[in-house]
């Protein structure tokens, strides 16, 4: 009986596409970032139960899309990139305002944001473009990439949400880096380098100039001096700040940081759960997390480079590197390093909606390891 | 909870240096005047 069931679990897992220890490592930073929920929430379990509804349904899409066969995501890449910058154009007519931002289209029964798809959708169109040809890709298939990246990022940046939009950019950015796109624009390296700097700064000049509104001005204002206003924009990142700092080596206990059960911290259970979190368990807690991102980071590149075709390659290097970014990005936000977006911590912060998303990519990553891609269709 | 006004001087500058919030600095003032009775 019991070599029966063996067996039939073993059949079930052989045709279940599914990567255990990647499962293994999110179920820990998950628990870990419940952990740190429940303390942020002031020790009540409601937000919990949420949040782990939010886990089950997001493991749901997961399991689901890892079953997708990464041929069908590529064959179906243009009619999605299609469909994303329709909704995207909808939400700029018919969205629902919120926060001073129209992201959301309202759906009767649900509100979704097509911005949060699009941070899946963007890195398998460009993945399917590039993987079509040769690599590294020809002038063509780049300019394609290109201006479907920026076409996004621009409707995107409307809304407006330039936090979403420019990593939604970088997410494509990577599949070009990951295809071998070269910056080499003239033969003399330092010419290039002269000319791609110049490029830079003077792109940079016309994005503060005539591109970013005023808040987003004073947000990096803010950045290079919080103390400049600490009651007003300066005040999210001081209170993070000391919050951090104040963690020590292992934290003042799970319930006890004065920062976070004080409401000093704002937005203590989305954005800046990493400052709870550091306050509380301190630099061990934050080595722990640090570290399980690692791994997951790791498993993740080592799974997306053991595939066999371009295609597999490039999306799922970019979705490693893209989760990557959002690490880094909340926890430069948090401790002073970058201006305040708006990005949660990836699997810690509460919220379901980049969970789904997040969860999504993972699927992807385990069924471009899982499933064979047949021989006279790889390149 | 009783509404109280607070008139302050430059002094009062080193209890914000650590946390720049009102309601920090209210409550170490508080704090420190229980110590002393």
């Amino acid at each position: 009986m019991i070599a029966f069931l063996y067996k039939k679990i073993k059949l079930f897992y052989l045709y279940f596409k599914i990567d255990t220890p990647l499962l293994l490592l999110i179920v820990m930073i998950a628990a870990l970032g419940l952990l740190t929920l429940y303390s942020s929430s002031g020790g009540s379990l409601g937000p919990v139960y949420k949040q782990l509804t939010h886990f089950a349904l997001a493991t749901c899409v997961m399991l689901v899309v890892a079953q997708i066969p990464p041929l069908y995501l590529k064959r179906s890449a243009p009619i999605l990139i299609v469909i994303g910058i329709f909704l995207l154009i909808m939400v700029l007519f018919f969205g629902t305002s919120g926060g001073g931002a129209q992201r959301w289209l309202n759906l009767g029964l649900i509100k979704f944001q097509p911005s949060e798809m699009m941070k899946v959708i963007v890195p398998i169109a460009i993945a399917s473009i590039l993987s079509e040809r040769t690599m590294p890709p020809k002038t063509i298939p780049t300019l394609i990439s290109l201006g479907a990246i920026v076409s996004v990022v621009l409707l995107i940046a409307k809304q407006p949400d330039l936090g979403t939009s420019l990593l939604i950019g970088a997410s494509g950015v990577y599949v070009l880096f990951f295809s071998g796109v070269s910056v080499k624009l003239l033969k003399n390296p330092w010419l290039n380098f002269g000319l791609l700097l110049s490029l830079a700064s003077g792109a940079l000049y016309v994005v503060w100039n005539f591109l970013l509104i005023a808040y987003q001005k004073n947000r990096i204002l803010t950045l290079l001096d919080p103390g400049s206003d600490p009651l007003g924009s300066g005040y999210h990142i001081l209170q993070s700040k000391i919050a951090i700092g104040s963690g020590g080596l292992t934290g003042k206990g799970l319930g006890q940081g004065s920062q976070s059960q004080l409401d000093f911290l704002p937005e203590d259970s989305t954005d800046f759960i990493f400052s709870v979190l550091a306050e509380e368990m301190g630099f061990l807690g934050v080595l722990l997390l640090l570290i399980l991102y690692g791994l997951i980071i790791y498993r993740c590149f080592s799974l997306s480079l053991r595939c066999e075709d371009n295609f597999s390659k490039l999306l799922g290097a970019s979705l490693s590197l893209i989760f990557f970014t959002y690490v880094f990005v909340n926890i430069a936000m948090v401790s002073g390093l970058l201006p305040v977006v708006g990005v949660p911590l990836p699997l810690v912060s509460y919220g379901g909606s980049s969970l789904m998303t997040l969860m999504a990519s993972f699927g992807i990553i385990m069924s471009i390891h899982k499933h064979k891609v047949p021989r006279y269709l790889q390149r | 909870m009783k509404q109280t006004n607070l008139l302050t001087f430059w002094n009062f500058y080193a209890i914000t240096r650590y946390n720049h919030d009102n309601r920090y600095m209210v409550s170490v003032y508080q704090l420190s005047k229980q110590l002393k009775q």
